[in-house]
Protein backbone atom coordinates (compact mmCIF):
# COMPACT_ATOMS: atom_id res chain seq x y z
CA UNK A 1 0.00 0.00 0.00
CA UNK A 2 3.07 2.45 1.24
CA UNK A 3 4.82 1.74 -2.19
CA UNK A 4 1.66 2.17 -4.51
CA UNK A 5 0.81 5.48 -3.04
CA UNK A 6 4.89 6.34 -3.40
CA UNK A 7 4.35 5.20 -7.07
CA UNK A 8 1.59 7.24 -7.44
CA UNK A 9 3.48 10.07 -5.83
CA UNK A 10 6.25 9.37 -8.24
CA UNK A 11 4.05 9.54 -11.16
CA UNK A 12 2.14 13.20 -10.38
CA UNK A 13 5.54 14.30 -9.15
CA UNK A 14 6.94 14.40 -12.72
CA UNK A 15 3.84 16.00 -14.28
CA UNK A 16 3.98 18.46 -11.61
CA UNK A 17 7.69 19.05 -11.96
CA UNK A 18 7.74 18.97 -15.76
CA UNK A 19 4.89 22.08 -15.09
CA UNK A 20 7.12 24.17 -12.67
CA UNK A 21 9.51 24.42 -15.36
CA UNK A 22 7.20 24.67 -18.53
CA UNK A 23 4.33 26.49 -16.43
CA UNK A 24 2.27 26.36 -19.60
CA UNK A 25 -0.86 24.90 -18.07
CA UNK A 26 -1.29 26.63 -15.17
CA UNK A 27 -0.58 30.04 -17.46
CA UNK A 28 -3.25 28.71 -20.43
CA UNK A 29 -5.51 27.85 -17.16
CA UNK A 30 -5.09 31.34 -15.54
CA UNK A 31 -5.30 33.36 -18.80
CA UNK A 32 -8.18 31.34 -20.03
CA UNK A 33 -10.29 31.31 -16.99
CA UNK A 34 -9.77 35.21 -16.47
CA UNK A 35 -11.05 35.50 -19.70
CA UNK A 36 -13.80 33.43 -19.39
CA UNK A 37 -14.96 35.18 -16.08
CA UNK A 38 -14.25 38.99 -17.91
CA UNK A 39 -16.65 38.08 -20.89
CA UNK A 40 -19.29 37.31 -18.52
CA UNK A 41 -18.46 40.40 -16.20
CA UNK A 42 -18.37 42.92 -18.84
CA UNK A 43 -21.51 41.17 -21.16
CA UNK A 44 -23.36 41.67 -17.57
CA UNK A 45 -25.10 45.32 -16.92
CA UNK A 46 -25.12 45.15 -13.04
CA UNK A 47 -22.53 42.04 -11.85
CA UNK A 48 -23.22 42.64 -8.80
CA UNK A 49 -26.76 41.99 -9.05
CA UNK A 50 -26.07 38.73 -10.94
CA UNK A 51 -28.49 35.96 -9.82
CA UNK A 52 -26.96 32.56 -8.29
CA UNK A 53 -28.51 30.29 -11.00
CA UNK A 54 -26.46 32.39 -13.23
CA UNK A 55 -23.44 33.10 -11.29
CA UNK A 56 -23.23 29.44 -10.53
CA UNK A 57 -23.47 28.57 -14.31
CA UNK A 58 -20.61 31.01 -14.99
CA UNK A 59 -18.46 29.65 -12.49
CA UNK A 60 -18.89 25.93 -13.71
CA UNK A 61 -18.73 26.73 -17.32
CA UNK A 62 -15.62 28.75 -16.54
CA UNK A 63 -14.10 25.65 -15.44
CA UNK A 64 -15.01 23.36 -17.02
CA UNK A 65 -13.92 25.62 -20.43
CA UNK A 66 -10.26 25.42 -18.98
CA UNK A 67 -10.06 22.44 -17.36
CA UNK A 68 -10.66 20.59 -21.16
CA UNK A 69 -8.45 23.10 -22.57
CA UNK A 70 -5.23 22.21 -19.71
CA UNK A 71 -6.46 18.84 -20.28
CA UNK A 72 -6.20 18.66 -24.10
CA UNK A 73 -2.34 20.13 -23.89
CA UNK A 74 -1.30 18.01 -21.00
CA UNK A 75 -1.89 15.12 -22.77
CA UNK A 76 -1.03 16.54 -26.42
CA UNK A 77 2.58 17.13 -24.71
CA UNK A 78 2.99 13.57 -23.33
CA UNK A 79 1.63 12.26 -27.37
CA UNK A 80 4.05 15.07 -29.06
CA UNK A 81 7.36 13.99 -26.99
CA UNK A 82 5.87 10.23 -26.07
CA UNK A 83 6.29 10.50 -22.37
CA UNK A 84 2.73 8.34 -21.88
CA UNK A 85 4.77 5.31 -23.46
CA UNK A 86 7.93 5.81 -21.21
CA UNK A 87 5.70 5.95 -18.71
CA UNK A 88 4.02 2.50 -19.39
CA UNK A 89 6.85 1.01 -19.22
CA UNK A 90 7.74 1.21 -15.95
CA UNK A 91 7.36 -2.14 -14.21
CA UNK A 92 3.89 -0.95 -11.91
CA UNK A 93 -0.03 -1.84 -12.43
CA UNK A 94 -1.28 0.21 -15.46
CA UNK A 95 -3.80 1.38 -12.78
CA UNK A 96 -1.40 2.95 -11.18
CA UNK A 97 -0.45 4.95 -13.94
CA UNK A 98 -4.21 5.84 -14.67
CA UNK A 99 -4.43 6.96 -10.79
CA UNK A 100 -1.23 8.74 -11.04
CA UNK A 101 -2.34 11.23 -14.37
CA UNK A 102 -5.58 11.44 -12.82
CA UNK A 103 -4.02 12.91 -9.67
CA UNK A 104 -2.12 15.39 -11.68
CA UNK A 105 -5.18 16.81 -13.66
CA UNK A 106 -6.94 16.86 -10.07
CA UNK A 107 -4.09 19.67 -8.53
CA UNK A 108 -4.30 21.57 -12.05
CA UNK A 109 -7.83 21.35 -11.46
CA UNK A 110 -7.91 22.70 -8.04
CA UNK A 111 -5.44 25.52 -9.02
CA UNK A 112 -7.70 26.77 -11.87
CA UNK A 113 -10.85 26.21 -9.87
CA UNK A 114 -8.98 28.87 -7.00
CA UNK A 115 -8.67 31.03 -9.93
CA UNK A 116 -12.09 31.00 -11.09
CA UNK A 117 -13.35 31.61 -7.53
CA UNK A 118 -11.21 34.24 -6.57
CA UNK A 119 -11.98 36.76 -10.67
CA UNK A 120 -15.65 35.89 -9.48
CA UNK A 121 -15.87 37.11 -6.16
CA UNK A 122 -13.97 40.59 -6.99
CA UNK A 123 -15.49 40.79 -10.79
CA UNK A 124 -19.30 39.82 -9.32
CA UNK A 125 -18.58 41.55 -5.84
CA UNK A 126 -20.20 38.27 -4.39
CA UNK A 127 -18.67 35.24 -2.08
CA UNK A 128 -18.99 31.48 -4.03
CA UNK A 129 -17.23 30.05 -0.86
CA UNK A 130 -19.32 27.94 1.21
CA UNK A 131 -19.19 24.19 2.79
CA UNK A 132 -21.35 23.30 -0.77
CA UNK A 133 -18.82 24.29 -3.10
CA UNK A 134 -16.08 22.88 -0.74
CA UNK A 135 -17.92 19.70 -1.13
CA UNK A 136 -18.76 19.94 -4.64
CA UNK A 137 -15.00 20.48 -5.98
CA UNK A 138 -13.53 17.29 -4.72
CA UNK A 139 -16.33 15.47 -5.84
CA UNK A 140 -16.40 17.36 -9.21
CA UNK A 141 -12.33 16.99 -9.93
CA UNK A 142 -12.20 13.15 -9.10
CA UNK A 143 -14.97 12.45 -11.44
CA UNK A 144 -13.89 15.52 -14.27
CA UNK A 145 -10.61 14.09 -13.86
CA UNK A 146 -11.18 10.39 -14.33
CA UNK A 147 -12.99 10.97 -17.47
CA UNK A 148 -10.45 13.52 -18.76
CA UNK A 149 -7.37 11.15 -18.40
CA UNK A 150 -9.11 8.56 -20.46
CA UNK A 151 -10.79 10.19 -22.90
CA UNK A 152 -7.64 12.85 -23.11
CA UNK A 153 -5.22 9.61 -24.15
CA UNK A 154 -7.87 8.46 -26.29
CA UNK A 155 -8.36 11.92 -28.07
CA UNK A 156 -4.30 12.69 -27.85
CA UNK A 157 -4.35 10.33 -30.88
CA UNK A 158 -6.19 11.60 -33.17
CA UNK A 159 -5.37 14.93 -35.73
CA UNK A 160 -7.98 17.02 -34.13
CA UNK A 161 -7.55 16.22 -30.55
CA UNK A 162 -8.58 19.48 -28.58
CA UNK A 163 -12.05 19.70 -30.09
CA UNK A 164 -12.36 15.99 -29.74
CA UNK A 165 -11.50 15.91 -26.33
CA UNK A 166 -14.32 18.44 -25.29
CA UNK A 167 -16.73 16.82 -27.17
CA UNK A 168 -16.22 13.38 -25.85
CA UNK A 169 -16.14 14.48 -21.95
CA UNK A 170 -18.53 17.04 -21.84
CA UNK A 171 -21.65 15.15 -22.22
CA UNK A 172 -20.25 12.04 -20.31
CA UNK A 173 -20.01 14.69 -17.40
CA UNK A 174 -23.34 16.54 -17.74
CA UNK A 175 -24.75 15.18 -14.42
CA UNK A 176 -21.37 15.86 -12.38
CA UNK A 177 -21.96 19.60 -14.13
CA UNK A 178 -25.51 19.86 -12.85
CA UNK A 179 -24.40 18.83 -9.28
CA UNK A 180 -21.96 21.11 -9.19
CA UNK A 181 -24.07 23.90 -9.76
CA UNK A 182 -26.77 23.03 -7.55
CA UNK A 183 -24.57 23.10 -4.94
CA UNK A 184 -23.10 26.50 -6.03
CA UNK A 185 -26.21 27.91 -6.48
CA UNK A 186 -27.37 27.05 -3.24
CA UNK A 187 -23.61 28.66 -1.17
CA UNK A 188 -24.96 31.55 -3.36
CA UNK A 189 -28.35 32.18 -2.00
CA UNK A 190 -27.13 30.97 1.16
CA UNK A 191 -29.71 28.93 1.82
CA UNK A 192 -29.75 25.06 2.72
CA UNK A 193 -29.42 22.99 -0.31
CA UNK A 194 -32.75 21.01 -1.55
CA UNK A 195 -32.18 17.81 -1.90
CA UNK A 196 -28.50 17.82 -0.91
CA UNK A 197 -27.94 14.05 -0.36
CA UNK A 198 -29.55 13.27 -3.73
CA UNK A 199 -27.02 15.31 -5.41
CA UNK A 200 -24.36 14.55 -3.36
CA UNK A 201 -25.37 10.62 -3.67
CA UNK A 202 -25.04 11.59 -7.30
CA UNK A 203 -21.78 13.04 -7.08
CA UNK A 204 -20.12 9.86 -5.38
CA UNK A 205 -22.00 7.72 -7.71
CA UNK A 206 -20.45 8.99 -10.87
CA UNK A 207 -17.08 9.01 -9.26
CA UNK A 208 -17.27 5.10 -8.43
CA UNK A 209 -19.06 4.20 -11.49
CA UNK A 210 -16.82 5.53 -13.89
CA UNK A 211 -13.54 5.52 -11.64
CA UNK A 212 -14.13 1.38 -11.42
CA UNK A 213 -15.31 1.22 -15.11
CA UNK A 214 -12.76 3.57 -16.77
CA UNK A 215 -9.53 1.88 -14.50
CA UNK A 216 -11.08 -1.28 -16.30
CA UNK A 217 -11.09 -0.14 -19.58
CA UNK A 218 -8.08 1.85 -19.22
CA UNK A 219 -5.97 -1.36 -20.06
CA UNK A 220 -7.95 -2.03 -23.17
CA UNK A 221 -6.98 1.22 -24.57
CA UNK A 222 -3.74 1.34 -23.33
CA UNK A 223 -2.97 -2.06 -25.46
CA UNK A 224 -3.96 -0.06 -28.67
CA UNK B 1 -37.06 -10.90 -54.31
CA UNK B 2 -37.08 -11.09 -50.09
CA UNK B 3 -35.64 -7.44 -50.94
CA UNK B 4 -38.08 -5.87 -53.10
CA UNK B 5 -40.83 -7.35 -51.00
CA UNK B 6 -39.03 -5.57 -47.97
CA UNK B 7 -39.22 -2.26 -50.25
CA UNK B 8 -43.07 -3.01 -51.29
CA UNK B 9 -44.32 -4.20 -47.64
CA UNK B 10 -42.28 -0.80 -45.69
CA UNK B 11 -42.92 1.90 -48.78
CA UNK B 12 -47.14 0.48 -48.01
CA UNK B 13 -46.82 0.97 -44.56
CA UNK B 14 -45.41 4.40 -44.83
CA UNK B 15 -47.94 5.51 -47.35
CA UNK B 16 -50.58 3.91 -45.29
CA UNK B 17 -48.84 5.69 -42.71
CA UNK B 18 -49.64 9.46 -44.18
CA UNK B 19 -52.69 8.66 -45.14
CA UNK B 20 -54.11 8.18 -42.22
CA UNK B 21 -52.27 10.75 -40.10
CA UNK B 22 -53.94 13.61 -43.19
CA UNK B 23 -57.28 11.88 -43.66
CA UNK B 24 -58.24 9.32 -41.73
CA UNK B 25 -57.92 10.49 -37.88
CA UNK B 26 -59.70 12.66 -36.17
CA UNK B 27 -58.51 16.10 -34.81
CA UNK B 28 -57.49 16.16 -31.40
CA UNK B 29 -60.20 18.01 -29.25
CA UNK B 30 -57.65 20.42 -26.85
CA UNK B 31 -54.82 20.35 -29.16
CA UNK B 32 -55.96 20.70 -32.56
CA UNK B 33 -54.04 20.04 -35.89
CA UNK B 34 -50.69 20.56 -34.28
CA UNK B 35 -51.53 17.37 -32.41
CA UNK B 36 -50.84 15.27 -35.31
CA UNK B 37 -47.13 15.71 -34.72
CA UNK B 38 -47.11 12.85 -32.21
CA UNK B 39 -47.61 10.36 -35.04
CA UNK B 40 -44.30 11.51 -36.27
CA UNK B 41 -42.53 12.44 -32.90
CA UNK B 42 -43.22 9.25 -30.84
CA UNK B 43 -41.73 6.73 -33.82
CA UNK B 44 -38.85 8.39 -34.30
CA UNK B 45 -38.35 8.70 -30.87
CA UNK B 46 -38.66 5.12 -30.47
CA UNK B 47 -36.37 4.46 -33.25
CA UNK B 48 -33.69 6.88 -31.79
CA UNK B 49 -33.90 5.20 -27.96
CA UNK B 50 -33.50 1.32 -29.90
CA UNK B 51 -30.53 3.10 -31.87
CA UNK B 52 -28.56 3.79 -28.62
CA UNK B 53 -29.53 0.91 -27.18
CA UNK B 54 -28.82 -1.57 -30.30
CA UNK B 55 -25.60 0.37 -30.37
CA UNK B 56 -24.46 -0.14 -26.99
CA UNK B 57 -25.48 -4.22 -27.49
CA UNK B 58 -23.78 -4.51 -31.09
CA UNK B 59 -20.66 -2.55 -29.40
CA UNK B 60 -20.34 -5.12 -26.38
CA UNK B 61 -20.70 -8.24 -29.25
CA UNK B 62 -17.47 -6.42 -30.82
CA UNK B 63 -15.13 -6.27 -27.63
CA UNK B 64 -16.16 -9.98 -27.32
CA UNK B 65 -15.85 -11.22 -30.35
CA UNK B 66 -14.12 -9.03 -31.98
CA UNK B 67 -15.93 -9.30 -35.55
CA UNK B 68 -16.06 -6.33 -37.86
CA UNK B 69 -19.60 -6.80 -39.20
CA UNK B 70 -20.29 -5.83 -35.20
CA UNK B 71 -18.89 -2.69 -35.42
CA UNK B 72 -20.22 -2.05 -38.73
CA UNK B 73 -23.64 -2.34 -37.63
CA UNK B 74 -22.98 -0.28 -34.52
CA UNK B 75 -21.68 2.57 -36.88
CA UNK B 76 -24.70 2.18 -38.84
CA UNK B 77 -27.21 2.03 -36.12
CA UNK B 78 -25.60 5.10 -34.63
CA UNK B 79 -25.75 6.69 -37.52
CA UNK B 80 -29.47 6.38 -38.23
CA UNK B 81 -30.18 6.47 -34.80
CA UNK B 82 -28.58 10.20 -34.74
CA UNK B 83 -30.80 11.06 -37.66
CA UNK B 84 -33.81 9.88 -35.99
CA UNK B 85 -32.81 11.69 -32.50
CA UNK B 86 -32.94 14.97 -34.65
CA UNK B 87 -36.22 14.78 -35.88
CA UNK B 88 -37.36 13.03 -32.90
CA UNK B 89 -35.73 16.72 -31.25
CA UNK B 90 -37.13 19.25 -34.02
CA UNK B 91 -40.78 17.61 -33.82
CA UNK B 92 -40.47 17.92 -30.22
CA UNK B 93 -39.58 21.42 -29.99
CA UNK B 94 -42.46 22.33 -32.56
CA UNK B 95 -44.93 20.20 -30.59
CA UNK B 96 -43.74 22.28 -27.38
CA UNK B 97 -44.45 26.10 -28.23
CA UNK B 98 -47.94 26.24 -28.95
CA UNK B 99 -49.16 23.64 -26.39
CA UNK B 100 -46.79 23.97 -23.77
CA UNK B 101 -46.15 28.15 -24.60
CA UNK B 102 -42.43 27.03 -24.38
CA UNK B 103 -39.98 25.57 -27.02
CA UNK B 104 -37.96 23.84 -24.05
CA UNK B 105 -38.17 22.59 -20.38
CA UNK B 106 -35.72 20.85 -18.44
CA UNK B 107 -37.70 17.69 -17.71
CA UNK B 108 -35.93 14.61 -17.07
CA UNK B 109 -37.09 12.78 -20.83
CA UNK B 110 -35.96 15.70 -22.70
CA UNK B 111 -32.70 16.42 -21.34
CA UNK B 112 -31.73 12.98 -21.12
CA UNK B 113 -32.84 12.34 -25.24
CA UNK B 114 -30.74 15.47 -25.82
CA UNK B 115 -27.40 14.62 -23.53
CA UNK B 116 -27.79 11.14 -25.19
CA UNK B 117 -28.05 12.61 -28.87
CA UNK B 118 -24.94 15.00 -27.80
CA UNK B 119 -23.15 11.92 -27.04
CA UNK B 120 -23.90 9.52 -30.00
CA UNK B 121 -22.64 12.50 -31.85
CA UNK B 122 -19.77 12.30 -30.03
CA UNK B 123 -18.93 8.75 -30.87
CA UNK B 124 -19.51 9.65 -34.91
CA UNK B 125 -17.48 12.45 -34.64
CA UNK B 126 -14.64 10.60 -32.78
CA UNK B 127 -14.64 7.42 -35.81
CA UNK B 128 -14.07 10.21 -38.08
CA UNK B 129 -11.28 12.02 -36.37
CA UNK B 130 -9.33 9.22 -35.42
CA UNK B 131 -6.78 7.17 -37.59
CA UNK B 132 -8.77 3.98 -38.98
CA UNK B 133 -8.21 0.50 -38.05
CA UNK B 134 -8.44 -2.03 -35.36
CA UNK B 135 -7.56 0.76 -32.56
CA UNK B 136 -10.44 2.87 -33.68
CA UNK B 137 -13.41 0.30 -33.77
CA UNK B 138 -12.20 -0.69 -30.41
CA UNK B 139 -12.61 2.05 -28.98
CA UNK B 140 -15.07 3.98 -30.60
CA UNK B 141 -16.69 0.64 -29.54
CA UNK B 142 -15.68 1.70 -25.30
CA UNK B 143 -17.34 5.30 -26.19
CA UNK B 144 -20.91 3.65 -26.90
CA UNK B 145 -20.52 1.43 -23.92
CA UNK B 146 -19.61 4.67 -21.72
CA UNK B 147 -22.31 6.31 -23.28
CA UNK B 148 -24.74 3.63 -22.28
CA UNK B 149 -23.73 3.39 -19.08
CA UNK B 150 -23.40 7.24 -17.87
CA UNK B 151 -27.48 7.61 -19.32
CA UNK B 152 -29.11 6.34 -16.20
CA UNK B 153 -26.88 8.41 -14.58
CA UNK B 154 -27.85 11.37 -16.79
CA UNK B 155 -32.27 10.78 -16.02
CA UNK B 156 -31.39 10.86 -12.35
CA UNK B 157 -29.54 14.02 -12.38
CA UNK B 158 -32.35 15.16 -14.80
CA UNK B 159 -35.15 13.68 -12.11
CA UNK B 160 -33.45 15.51 -9.21
CA UNK B 161 -33.04 18.83 -11.44
CA UNK B 162 -36.58 18.84 -12.20
CA UNK B 163 -37.58 18.57 -8.31
CA UNK B 164 -35.51 21.68 -7.73
CA UNK B 165 -36.62 23.78 -10.52
CA UNK B 166 -40.72 23.67 -11.38
CA UNK B 167 -41.69 23.89 -14.71
CA UNK B 168 -42.20 27.11 -16.41
CA UNK B 169 -45.38 25.83 -18.77
CA UNK B 170 -47.61 28.73 -19.64
CA UNK B 171 -49.26 27.23 -22.50
CA UNK B 172 -53.18 27.15 -22.47
CA UNK B 173 -53.31 23.73 -22.90
CA UNK B 174 -50.39 22.73 -20.30
CA UNK B 175 -52.77 21.69 -17.31
CA UNK B 176 -54.87 19.76 -19.71
CA UNK B 177 -54.80 15.91 -19.60
CA UNK B 178 -55.97 14.52 -23.33
CA UNK B 179 -56.52 10.76 -23.83
CA UNK B 180 -56.04 9.08 -27.20
CA UNK B 181 -59.03 7.39 -29.26
CA UNK B 182 -59.00 4.10 -30.70
CA UNK B 183 -58.23 5.40 -34.24
CA UNK B 184 -55.27 7.53 -32.57
CA UNK B 185 -54.15 4.22 -30.91
CA UNK B 186 -54.30 2.68 -34.18
CA UNK B 187 -52.52 5.75 -35.99
CA UNK B 188 -49.55 5.71 -33.80
CA UNK B 189 -49.02 1.88 -34.24
CA UNK B 190 -49.05 2.15 -37.81
CA UNK B 191 -46.54 4.79 -38.02
CA UNK B 192 -44.47 3.54 -35.11
CA UNK B 193 -44.62 0.46 -37.44
CA UNK B 194 -43.78 2.03 -40.17
CA UNK B 195 -41.01 4.16 -39.32
CA UNK B 196 -39.35 1.07 -37.32
CA UNK B 197 -39.88 -1.06 -40.87
CA UNK B 198 -37.94 2.33 -43.11
CA UNK B 199 -35.55 2.47 -39.71
CA UNK B 200 -34.32 -1.34 -40.20
CA UNK B 201 -33.86 -0.68 -44.19
CA UNK B 202 -32.12 2.75 -43.69
CA UNK B 203 -29.64 0.29 -41.11
CA UNK B 204 -29.83 -2.37 -43.42
CA UNK B 205 -28.31 -0.38 -46.67
CA UNK B 206 -26.15 1.85 -44.55
CA UNK B 207 -24.81 -1.59 -43.18
CA UNK B 208 -23.92 -2.64 -46.42
CA UNK B 209 -22.21 0.49 -47.33
CA UNK B 210 -19.89 0.28 -44.76
CA UNK B 211 -19.43 -3.24 -45.20
CA UNK B 212 -18.58 -2.38 -48.75
CA UNK B 213 -16.58 0.23 -48.04
CA UNK B 214 -14.44 -1.98 -45.47
CA UNK B 215 -13.60 -4.60 -47.78
CA UNK B 216 -12.61 -1.73 -50.50
CA UNK B 217 -10.28 -0.09 -48.26
CA UNK B 218 -8.67 -3.81 -47.15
Amino acid sequence: MKNWLKILLIISGKDMLIELKSKEIVVTITLFSLLVVSIFAVTSSNPSNLSAEIGSGIIWASIVFSGSIAMSKFFSHEEKNETLNAVLLMPVPIELIFFGKILSLFLFLTISECLIITAFSILFNSNPLSIYILIAIPVFNLGFSCVGTFFGIISSKSRSNEILLTLLLIPIIIPLIMFATELTRAGLEGIASQNFNLWLSLGILFDIVFLVVLTFLFGKIIEQ
Amino acid sequence: MLRNLYLIISGAALLLSVWMIFIWVPTEVNQGLIQRILYIHVPFAWASMVAIIAVAITSLMFLITKKIHWDNLAQSLAEVGVVSAVVMLFSGIVWAKPVWGIWWTGEAKLTTALILFLIYCAYLVFRNYFPPGGARNRIAAIIALIGAIDSPIIYYAAQIWQQNHPQVVVGPLATQESSLSSEMVITLLTCVLAVTLMFIGIVWVQYKTISRKGLKNV
